[in-house]
């Protein structure tokens, strides 16, 4: 005991050690929360996600003259409420974070309410339109809603499609695909188009057959499936073909081409569409901003190719940081006063929150609209956010 | 409205068969080893990414791949009896908790090993024809194919082999078959072997088709207890009835009604157990 014990000391100080600053300059941590799907159905939205904000991590600010190191802390909600919640706890409880990015309709819907209650700035990708309202404080909605899209989607469809009038909906049986059917529901007959089918299918389905045997028979021109998940789509996208079905298909959704190519194959993927209210699309198009085609280049010089979306992910997680920084406070009243009055940089360029029927908290980004052609993802058209707001039929300042 | 019910025909006999050798392995466990394998749709699954991993990895022939997949998963069946089932056979509750520890075991090493990102397994068999306007993909006619070909043995060896016949006697009476020199252990075990490269048949087969997921075995265990449910436990003919039954009430429900028939297929299989607890062609169970 008596040898053990300096041998003991001497361990503890050379451990210690370890933890010593030495005067150096070290940046002190600002934690930011990710909860995203890193495992489940979801995982084919939640994992880019999670590389996408990886971007993000070790990126130095200064606040009040010191400097802080972004560091990511991520827990995996599945894409469930559930585990959504779980997510959420530990990010707050646990982890002590005050700043929360969330990724999927289901887990953020969920999480909101533990935002709200213990004043943590959510961002969030979800496209349930109540998610963000008046009275909710706290959240900020980087994607458009079902409510917000189908509007301006279906009059393009209906102006540069005319030959395409009968429309038919197959939407999982979840909270976007509800929306999605709602949406289709109010505004087909608006727009001159006719829905001639609609159907739920129970998320977990792979085999399409029975429902699209029962879609052929409404003979539609055009199949939305109202938010699929990208593997999914490429299924009921290659099932169709098989059937027969030669129809457009679009999702008011990304998916990255190759997911859908590798399953339904380039003659069968031809002409798929996307119209998405987010940064979810091919950033070297021409149509694209400079910040875009920047972001676009610091991606693919990290992984090799891009992913479709990966912008919007982005920016759910380094809006928070721009607005940290322009508040130079961590203060969360502060830094939420900062995201709802000022122009904050993101990845589609300068943009705010706005929207009074969302609380003022929906971020005002263009739609784009984009199509497979032998076996590429195209962007091809840009739509500025007066437009598919005006379209929509909200409160324009 | 005939080409109609023709496709909803052909859609239903392809869920059908898929369902019967998913479900033909859990019956072989569950009748002979008296084991319920709350695993066997992770059995699936392996067999699923056992074929992604032969063909899109290592780029081996895909019928090659099928037969591989067969032993290798039905090894680890193997070894996943000799360890763990076999130390908890004959008792029922030790035996579920065993099976759903499996269960449970399974995804999360798979998701570890092989990624949580879904995988594609490019198909050998692009491309349809249509006969009196139904279309048919080929991939769907080789399906109907070897499962016909996997039940027609299976059915074979279990009537006309010395160990097949010697897999009845254990199913029909364990005690029984042991004092007439059969090793019930040993053919517990080939139950599981079998049981288990079944399911990663029926998974290899659905690869290509679908999507590969480490979370793709949890429907397929449900179909399979609904088959058995059906058709009865033990016995392939029970199997084949409930599966291709299970397929067109779901191929018919789901072109014409819609949303409801997961609510008709449990209404279903409710009116059964109650009418004949034992299923359609399976005699009935005690918990011992």
């Amino acid at each position: 005991m008596n040898k053990l014990f300096p041998i003991f000391i001497i361990a503890v100080l050379l451990l210690s050690l370890g933890s010593v600053s030495w005067g150096q300059d070290q940046p002190k941590v600002l934690k930011i929360g990710i909860a995203t799907a890193l495992t489940g159905p979801g995982a084919g939205w939640g994992i880019p996600f999670r590389d996408a904000t990886i971007l993000l991590d070790g990126k130095i600010i200064v606040i009040g003259g010191e400097k802080y190191e972004v560091k990511l802390v991520y827990e995996d909600n599945k894409y469930t409420a559930k585990d959504g919640v779980t997510a959420m706890e530990k990010l707050v409880f646990d982890h002590k974070v005050k700043f929360v990015a969330c990724m999927g309709t289901p887990p953020t819907m969920a999480t909101i309410p533990i935002a709200e209650e213990n004043k943590v700035i959510l961002t969030g990708v979800t496209t349930v339109a109540q998610a963000a309202k008046p009275g909710i404080k706290y959240f900020f909605r980087l994607i458009l809603t079902s409510k917000d899209m189908y509007p301006t989607t279906y009059r393009w469809l209906s102006k540069n499609r005319p030959n395409l009038k009968r429309i038919a909906q197959l939407a999982p049986q979840v909270e976007q695909g509800e929306a999605s059917i709602k949406a289709g529901t109010a505004l087909a007959a608006k727009y001159g188009l006719e829905m001639v089918y609609q159907e739920f299918y129970k998320p977990g389905t792979q085999d399409f057959y029975p429902h699209l045997t029962k879609m052929i028979r409404a003979k539609p021109d055009i199949l939305d499936v109202c938010i699929s998940f990208p593997a999914v789509t490429a299924l009921i996208i290659k099932q169709a073909r098989e059937l027969g079905w030669k129809g457009v298909v679009f999702n008011v959704a990304g998916a990255d081409p190759e997911d859908i190519i590798k399953v339904a194959g380039v003659e069968a993927a031809e002409g798929y569409m996307t119209f998405v209210g987010s940064t979810e699309y091919d950033m070297s198009s021409p149509v694209c901003t400079k910040t875009e085609q920047e972001f676009y280049k610091k991606y693919f010089n990290k992984y090799g190719y891009f992913r479709l979306g990966a912008g919007m992910w982005y920016d759910n997680a380094s809006i928070i940081v721009n607005a940290i920084q322009k508040a130079q406070s961590f203060d969360v009243e502060k830094v939420r006063k900062i995201m709802e009055t000022e122009v904050l940089e993101s990845v589609a360029g300068p943009s705010k929150f706005g929207i009074q029927e969302y609380g003022g908290h929906q971020l005002l980004v263009p739609m784009y609209i984009s199509k497979i052609t032998k076996g590429k993802a195209e962007t091809f058209a840009r739509i500025e956010w007066k437009d598919w707001a005006r379209e929509a039929g909200y409160t324009m300042p | 409205m005939l080409q109609f019910v023709l496709q909803c025909t052909f859609n239903g006999l392809v869920l059908g068969l898929t369902y019967v050798l998913i479900s033909s392995g859990l019956s072989l466990v569950l009748g002979i080893a008296r084991i319920i394998n709350f695993a066997h749709g992770e059995f699936y699954m392996l067999g699923a990414f056992s074929i992604y991993w032969l063909c899109e990895k290592l780029r081996l022939n895909y019928f090659l791949s099928i037969p591989i997949s067969f032993l290798v998963i039905g090894f680890l069946g193997l070894f996943i009896d000799r360890y763990l089932f076999r130390r908890v056979r004959g008792k029922f509750l030790p035996s579920v908790i065993v099976a759903c520890g499996v269960a449970f075991l399974i995804p999360g090493l798979a998701m570890i090993s092989f990624g949580e990102r879904d995988k594609y397994v490019e198909t050998i068999f692009r491309g349809q024809f249509s006969i009196l306007g139904v279309s048919i993909a080929l991939e769907r006619v080789v399906i109907i194919l070897v499962c016909l070909a996997i039940i027609g043995i299976l059915a074979y060896f279990v009537k006309y082999c010395k160990t097949g016949k010697a897999m009845r006697a254990v199913a029909q009476d364990m005690e029984a078959a042991a004092l007439q020199g059969i090793n019930a252990d040993r053919i517990c075990a080939l139950s599981m072997f079998i049981g288990c490269g079944f399911a990663a048949v029926a998974g290899a087969l659905m690869g290509p088709i679908f999507f590969v997921s480490p979370f793709m075995g949890s429907e397929a265990l449900i179909k399979g207890f609904i088959v058995i449910l059906l058709g009865g436990v033990g016995t392939i003919i029970g199997s084949l009835i409930g599966g291709l039954f299970l397929g067109f009430v779901e191929a018919f429900g789901y072109s014409f009604i819609g949303t409801g028939t997961d609510i008709i297929v449990f209404v279903v299989v409710i009116i059964v157990l109650l009418v004949r607890p034992g299923g359609l062609l399976g005699r009935e169970w005690v918990l011992e």
